[in-house]
């Protein structure tokens, strides 16, 4: 199909040229401030293939020492840190972070963006996993590593059962993968919903990026209760909040619920962008378009929010009423459907096509194979007897290493070699590919199949050693010989990769594969050197001399219209263009921020308070050096070719700001939604430490005049500035603050007869005044951060996306403090 | 405002079949663990059947009003999660007629 083209001349010499030089890597030491996509993502996929080799090694470890009965080679105190570090480690440090990694170093490209909208929260965000990551690595060779397994059920993990630093390192030594993860679901969300090619359509978006914003929506959703889960642990082993000590009405069960929350959807966090890029392979090795394609997005989505319904799966032996079980039995064998979906379209897709027998191929075919035993396992562990036999046995370790493995590792390896010529200047080799491939598959299969059956006759998972004599042992030795041979295949791949890989954005290998989507059109770091109209699901297949056109500039924004970083912010869902979008350079701002949010994280979690402060004060700091230079002043409308001019500045709902504060809030209204339910829930399991008497009246309708107060403040506020009056605006929204800040203190001394140590009732109640305290002061550092600029001429009538940021994320808070008021003085009334 | 409309009524059409399986889900599971902490387990079938029948009448609204667009993708999708909701409503609802309520 033919699409007229915007800029059909010839470009003007030099302009091509311009575009390199905005676009370059900065070199030397200042290359650790880059943040163009292709080399984030690609430090961001070899950081995170680091963990999965570091936690592989821990892996061998343990396999070693459970080759034979009762050998003595590790003893428990380290083994109980080795699975626990596995287990985190490859899902927090190696899978969420590889498929996130995936999604910033693909989709621009993918969606014919320049870079992702937020260039520095992705370098942010990296930065703070990998200085993070490595450090809480290092925990273990000084004994500190977590040893109570990746799911730290208290009261094993509580101050009595687990004094030391080990459990804390869990604690908060994730915290800072948790920003990272929700900074890149910002980043993902608002980038494939307003930086799409100009007709890429929701129907023409590759699967993919529907995929990953799916994945993006569940971090959304799924790590707040992470954050809540680790906060009330935090809270009960630093100052003794009894949230999980039964005797003070607390409840352990109340963290498995909060865990598992997150655990599960973590599961589809990482298998759904994995099955995505499983279907953006298939049809080009196939040389076919994906079968199925909007059954496929139906099944995403499902997968998506069906993998909320399932936690309690993790809970079947914990004693919980057996109706309420069989409705997480029915979700559980409900969400083999849309998998089924996906496995089907690919298969199908598949046996239409000519496929050609490449290494992606052989592990797509591989993942199918692994991907759908590790499936059909599941389906058993969903049903509630069946359940019960197996519980805590290798039959569960071998089901989810089907599950993680088949539906996460192996598509990661397609992608490596399918990928690889986009970003490298050779591709990887298929020869070795092909032993890469056989080594692993066996490897795998010998290691972890024997494993149901060493489960089905009773050996207990997380157990260091067995005796011999009880039928485990040889297959024991089976699995570790398979583990080595898994081993093998990855160091084989470490070798070719080595030998192969050379990094490259211009002088890629390219469409090797004949593929058809728009990754695959001759880039640099600024991505193509125009932005294509798209018509198609395929552009690259169905729109002759695509490839061409776009590299000489003959589609949209040929060249840098405002003579700096930009991309073209399109509407969500027919990807019209809207505005052109200026972006930032290079800095040391988001390194030093998350190098220093890292370290606070880290210092907090060994008791050095005061460090931690300092280092949290330096991220701040960086933090606002940062900001400070964003939001440059309007620069009227260019033109991008075709006719088309742009605004260069937009405010209000269109911005991509506004859009990246919309989400921004649906991870606070899942941080209360999972406290609120936390004070539900203790109240069910101890209704006799609610009082019948709270405090009187007066207190909760001062907090709430006040907080209405501050709202309304904030409209004042807006409705001077509308009029220019900066100055007095500014003022108004400082009162605003001062306002809020007066409401938290009055909900303080309302709650003062309470001690949170003493009951559970106390320690839920503290909490929610403490959150409302959290984000009074959140919201307070953006309405500064506004004042600051408005009292320095840096906003006004237009410019005015600051002030917008702090305008509505104050109005949320508000609406949550209020809900707060309600939920702690009015719920007790109620049920007194 | 006028480009963001479309946007926020598609989101809605998108996540109206997500909300009514969660809040069935929610207030299913909810009711259950309140009702047999504090000793209402009769309650339990009637409250379980009613709230499914609510949910189930909800999904298939919303079925037919996105199969009445089902050229547009976003409402194919709908009505499409509109039914997978309703398969999951009607699969979990039946444990109530199967099991005992607390158990």
């Amino acid at each position: 199909m033919a699409v007229p083209l915007p800029n059909p001349g010839t470009r003007p010499p030099g302009e091509l040229d311009e575009l390199r030089r905005i676009w370059r890597t900065p070199r030397g030491l200042r290359f650790l401030t880059v943040i163009n996509n292709n080399y984030v993502g690609v430090l961001y996929v070899g950081t995170a293939f680091t963990f999965f080799l570091l936690a592989g090694l821990l892996a061998l470890a343990m396999r070693t020492q459970l080759a034979v009965p009762e050998n003595d080679l590790i003893g428990p105190g380290l083994y109980n840190q080795l699975f626990t570090m596995h287990g985190t480690i490859m899902m927090f440090l190696f899978a969420v972070p590889a498929v996130e990694a995936m999604g910033i170093l693909l989709l621009p490209n993918m969606l014919g963006a320049r870079d992702l909208p937020f260039p520095r929260l992705s370098a942010y965000a990296f930065w703070a996993y990998a200085v993070g990551g490595f450090a809480f690595f290092l925990s273990l060779f000084a004994g500190w590593a977590p040893d109570g397994g990746w799911f730290m059920n208290p009261p094993l993990t509580t101050g009595r059962y687990s004094p030391g630093y080990n459990a804390d390192f869990w604690l908060l030594g994730i915290g800072f993968i948790e920003i990272s993860a929700i900074a890149g679901a910002v980043e993902i969300i608002v980038g494939i919903l307003r930086t799409r090619a100009p007709g890429m359509t929701l129907a023409r978006m590759p699967v993919f990026a529907w995929a990953m914003l799916v994945f993006a929506l569940m971090i959304v959703c799924a790590f707040p209760a992470m954050i809540v889960a680790t906060a009330l642990l935090e809270l009960e082993r630093a100052f003794g909040w009894p949230f999980f000590f039964a005797e003070r009405g607390g409840d352990p069960l109340l963290w498995q619920h909060l865990f598992w929350f997150f655990g599960h959807p973590e599961v589809y966090i990482i298998f759904l962008p994995a099955a995505g890029m499983v279907s953006m392979i298939v049809p080009a090795m196939a040389q076919t378009p994906l079968a199925g394609y909007r059954l496929v997005v139906l099944a995403l989505v499902a997968t998506g929010f069906l993998s909320f319904g399932l936690w309690v799966h993790h809970m079947f032996a914990t004693g919980i009423p057996r109706l309420s079980l069989s409705f997480f039995q029915a979700a559980s064998t409900a969400v083999a459907i849309p998998s089924g979906i996906q496995v089907f379209a690919w298969i199908a897709t598949l046996a239409r096509g000519r496929v050609r027998p490449s290494t992606p191929t052989l592990f797509v075919l591989g993942m199918l194979f692994i991907f759908v035993l590790g499936g059909l396992t599941g389906v058993m562990v969903a049903v509630v007897p069946f359940d019960w036999q197996a519980h805590d046995t290798y039959f569960v370790v071998a089901h989810l290493h089907y599950v993680l493995i088949g539906g996460m590792v192996f598509p990661l390896f397609a992608a490596f070699y399918y990928w690889m010529p986009y970003c490298s200047r050779n591709a990887l080799s298929e020869r070795l590919g092909r032993w890469v491939f056989g080594l692993v598959f066996a490897g795998f299969n010998i290691a972890f199949f024997p494993m149901h059956i060493t489960g089905l006759i009773g050996m207990p998972r997380r157990v260091y050693t067995y005796p011999a004599g009880m039928g485990w042992d040889a297959l024991n030795l089976v699995s570790t010989l398979g583990a080595f041979m898994l081993a093998a295949g990855v160091a084989l791949f470490l070798f070719d990769l080595a030998r192969k890989f050379r990094m490259a954005s211009e002088a890629s290998a390219g469409n090797v594969w004949n593929a058809g989507t728009l990754e695959w059109l001759p880039n640099g770091n600024y991505a193509s050197r125009s932005i294509p109209v798209v018509a198609s699901r395929e552009p690259l297949w169905d729109q002759p001399n695509l490839a061409r056109d776009v590299a000489q500039g003959r589609y949209y924004l040929p060249g840098a219209a405002t003579g700096r970083r930009e991309t073209i912010v399109s509407s969500a869902l027919d990807a019209e263009p809207q505005f052109l979008l200026r972006m930032p350079d290079p800095g040391w701002a988001p390194v030093v921020a998350a190098g220093f949010t890292a370290a606070f994280f880290l210092l907090l979690t060994v008791k050095l308070l005061a460090p931690a402060l300092v280092c949290a004060a330096i991220a701040i700091g960086a933090m606002v050096h940062w900001g400070w230079r964003l939001d440059p002043p309007p620069a009227g409308d260019v033109a991008i070719g075709g006719g088309v001019h742009l605004p260069t500045y937009m405010s209000g709902p269109l911005s991509h700001a506004w859009w990246a504060m919309g989400v921004l809030m649906l991870v606070s209204a899942s941080i209360y939604g999972c406290v609120v339910f936390s004070y539900l829930y203790l109240w069910t399991v101890s209704p006799g430490i609610w009082p019948t008497r709270v405090p009187g009246l007066g207190w909760p309708l001062a907090a709430a005049a006040l907080v209405a107060a501050s709202a309304g403040l904030v409209g004042l506020a807006n409705r001077l500035l509308k009029r220019g009056r900066v100055r007095t605006s500014a003022a108004a929204l400082a009162l605003a603050l001062v306002s809020f800040l007066a409401a938290v203190g009055v909900e303080l001394a309302a709650h003062s007869a309470l001690s949170p140590g003493e009951s559970a009732y106390a320690a839920i109640v503290m909490l929610v005044v403490a959150l409302a305290g959290f984000f009074a002061a959140a919201a307070g550092a953006l309405a500064l951060f506004a004042v600051a600029r408005m009292l320095n001429g840096l906003v006004d009538a237009q410019r005015r996306v600051v002030f917008d940021n702090a305008r509505i994320f104050s109005y949320y808070v508000a609406a949550q403090t209020l809900a707060g008021i309600v939920l702690v003085h009015g719920f007790p009334r109620l049920v007194a | 405002m006028r480009r963001v409309s479309p946007f926020a009524a598609a989101a809605l059409r998108l996540s109206a079949p997500v909300l009514v399986w969660a809040l069935h889900f929610a207030a299913v599971y909810g009711f259950t663990g309140l009702a047999c902490a504090r000793g209402w387990a009769s309650a339990v079938p009637g409250a379980v059947g009613a709230a499914s029948v609510i949910a189930a009448a909800a999904a298939l609204a919303i079925v037919a009003a996105g199969w009445r667009r089902r050229a547009e993708l976003e409402s194919w999708l709908s009505a499409a999660l509109g039914g997978f909701a309703l398969v999951a409503i009607a699969y979990e609802a039946l444990g109530a007629w199967i099991v005992p309520a607390c158990a």
